[in-house]
């Protein structure tokens, strides 16, 4: 057990705005190159949590490490920089840029060591190809529509080179044939070496790429496991369904 | 023929090669007013000299405003300080104008440094603007009460002009030397401000216009990005003031400090187009030389800003030099219109004769 290699490792990180309890002693691990998905009723803290991983709250309680080092004290861009990368829910395109320009600011900026503009326009490129909106790259992000500002999100995001990549509801709003591309290109990323902590609301395609879930209800974690033990946990039920759900599952 | 005019100016060879033009002419035109036996050529180029100056200074404040989405109105307080910097230390410690372009410029990025640190903690915009604009009330306050300065109210006059070069005299009767030290001035913070926003410090500002947390995710340093180009912008505008104090030889606080060349700067920048560096310069140009035409309304000044801010963010919320697809679907519209009184037009002229 303790010979595992564990990429992120969150120890009883709470996290209060004034005297509301959003994130309450929350622990899991995440071993590298696994995907970790992380469900929840609406409101359970979910993405305040990938707030307090990537340092956009800073007044937590608790460490968040990563790679075995403490990020507490790291602002969100020097976590980037180490390689801590994430989407938005609500994606936040660089509106007025182009789609490489959209691109090249991660690559440019987020990598450990400063490439050259030029390359980075190569990488941008390569990644506008990977994620399939290589023919729109020259045109401004307020043109995307749901789909593309996903993708756009994680080009963006992987423009980086992340070794950890958090996904907060990238399928959110996509149709179920988007939904299965995005899942393609998800596998994709975990394939080559990327440790993914993804949140998401579609059940099927969560359980379908999940290594390991977690479910946070009321900001606390109800339990922590495979999808399949996951599923059938009547209290993850109740929390999903309400407890008439689960005295029908009991008889 | 018209498809391929167009396609000319959205080119780069094509960008590139119409500023080129514009400041060959620039520099060549008084050769060319003088050459031209017009009379009245110091009044002209006077003009110009003070739409080189707006230029410059819309520049800088696009390099905050357009570029990077920070809602500051203090840009005045950056030429102030260093109009009123150098003419000081000239009065006081007979400094050479000359310095102040060294002196000036530092000044007023310190002063920008100062300001951009209140700034860096706010977020929305309406609460920056509170900021900048108290920031630069309060200093025009300053300004006016130490009377046994900066004389206050009553204007200091009594900085020399710009020392001899050689046989090149700054006394004022010839305006060409001035015309060309502005036009120096003008060209560098151009293609400075050019420069920028196509290098990876441009592609950080964008990205912080657009969404600051986005450009934070993806690695952007926010605080260092901010007070290297309020730090820049404020130096820019410091060689405005520095050649404005010794040039126009009085300074008033409400002149220099006041909301009301702010007010132009917004003007000149929202007209032409914000975060392109042709915008403030054709905003620049179009509304000095509008207002030095239109004599005798001086006093509705501020009035024409509004209006035309007012019908600008309306009609055409980029600005004018980025409106062309708004102008080609006017152009569409205004053709439809002909056409159904084109259609019209033959049967009502038959029944008019019958």
């Amino acid at each position: 057990m303790e010979n595992k290699d564990y990429i992120l490792e969150l120890e009883n990180v709470s996290m209060k705005f004034g005297g509301l309890l959003a994130v309450n002693e929350v622990s899991f691990n995440l071993e590298r190159g696994k995907i970790l998905g992380v469900i929840g009723p609406n409101g359970a803290g979910k993405t305040t949590m990938f707030n307090t991983i990537t340092g956009f709250y800073q007044g937590y309680t608790g460490t968040v490490k990563f790679n075995g080092a403490s990020m507490n004290k790291k602002k969100v861009n020097e976590r980037c920089k180490l390689g801590i990368a994430r989407t938005f829910q609500v994606t936040r395109p660089f509106e007025k840029n182009t789609l490489l320009e959209n691109v090249m600011v991660g690559s440019f900026y987020g990598q450990a060591k400063k490439p050259k503009m030029k390359e980075c326009e190569e990488e941008a490129e390569e990644l506008l190809e990977f994620v399939g909106l290589a023919d729109k790259k020259d045109e401004y992000a307020m043109s995307l529509n749901v789909a593309q500002r996903k993708k756009l999100e994680l080009a963006r995001a992987l423009s980086t080179k992340p070794s950890l990549l958090l996904l907060d509801e990238v399928i959110g709003g996509l149709n179920p044939t988007e939904v299965l591309e995005m899942m393609d290109v998800i596998k994709d990323i975990n394939g080559r070496g990327v440790s993914i902590l993804m949140i998401e609301h579609v059940m099927k395609a969560i359980t379908g790429v999940s290594d390991s879930m977690v479910v946070i209800n009321h900001g606390q974690k109800l339990i922590e496991g495979n999808p399949k033990e996951v599923m059938n946990d009547p209290e993850v039920i109740e929390a999903y369904l309400g407890s008439a759900a689960r005295r029908d599952v009991h008889a | 023929m018209k498809e391929r005019f167009m396609k000319f100016f959205d080119n780069s060879i094509g960008k590139i090669g119409i500023s080129a033009v514009f400041f060959i002419v620039l520099f060549i035109f008084p050769i060319i007013l003088r050459g031209s036996g017009y009379g009245n050529e110091s009044y002209v180029e006077g003009v110009l000299i003070l739409c080189m100056m707006w230029a410059a200074m819309t520049l800088s404040w696009n390099l905050l405003m357009g570029y990077m989405g920070i809602w500051s109105l203090a840009q005045q307080v950056f030429f102030g300080i260093a109009a009123y910097t150098s003419a000081m230390l000239n009065y006081y410690f007979h400094m050479s104008p000359w310095l102040g372009f060294i002196v000036g410029p530092i000044a007023a990025a310190v002063v920008g440094l100062i300001i951009a640190i209140p700034v860096l903690r706010l977020k929305a915009a309406p609460y920056i603007i509170i900021a900048t604009m108290c920031l630069a009330e309060i200093i025009r306050l300053v300004f006016t009460n130490l009377v046994d300065l900066t004389r206050g109210e009553l204007g200091f006059w009594m900085m020399d002009s710009f020392h001899d070069i050689g046989s090149i005299n700054f006394n004022g009767v010839d305006k060409i030397p001035y015309y060309y030290l502005m036009f120096i001035i003008f060209a560098v913070i151009a293609l400075v401000c050019g420069i920028l926003a196509k290098s990876s410090t441009g592609l950080a500002m964008k990205a912080i216009r657009d969404s600051q947390e986005a450009a934070e995710s993806l690695g952007v340093d926010l605080t260092k990005t901010k007070i290297k180009v309020f730090v820049l912008s404020a130096y820019m505008a410091g060689f405005c003031g520095v050649f404005y104090a010794h040039y126009m030889k009085i300074l008033t606080p409400t002149n220099v400090f006041g909301q009301s060349m702010m007010t132009e700067f917004i003007a000149m920048n929202v007209l032409g187009g914000l975060a392109t560096v042709r915008g403030p310069i054709f905003g620049a140009f179009f509304i000095t030389i509008i207002m030095e035409s239109l004599q005798g309304i001086d006093d509705y000044k501020l009035l024409i800003y509004a209006i035309i801010l007012i019908i600008t963010t309306l009609i055409m919320p980029n600005g004018i030099l980025n409106s062309k697809a708004q102008f080609l679907s006017w152009n569409k519209k205004i053709k439809k219109l002909l056409h159904k009184n084109a259609d019209k037009q033959p049967t009502q002229m038959v029944k008019g004769d019958a």
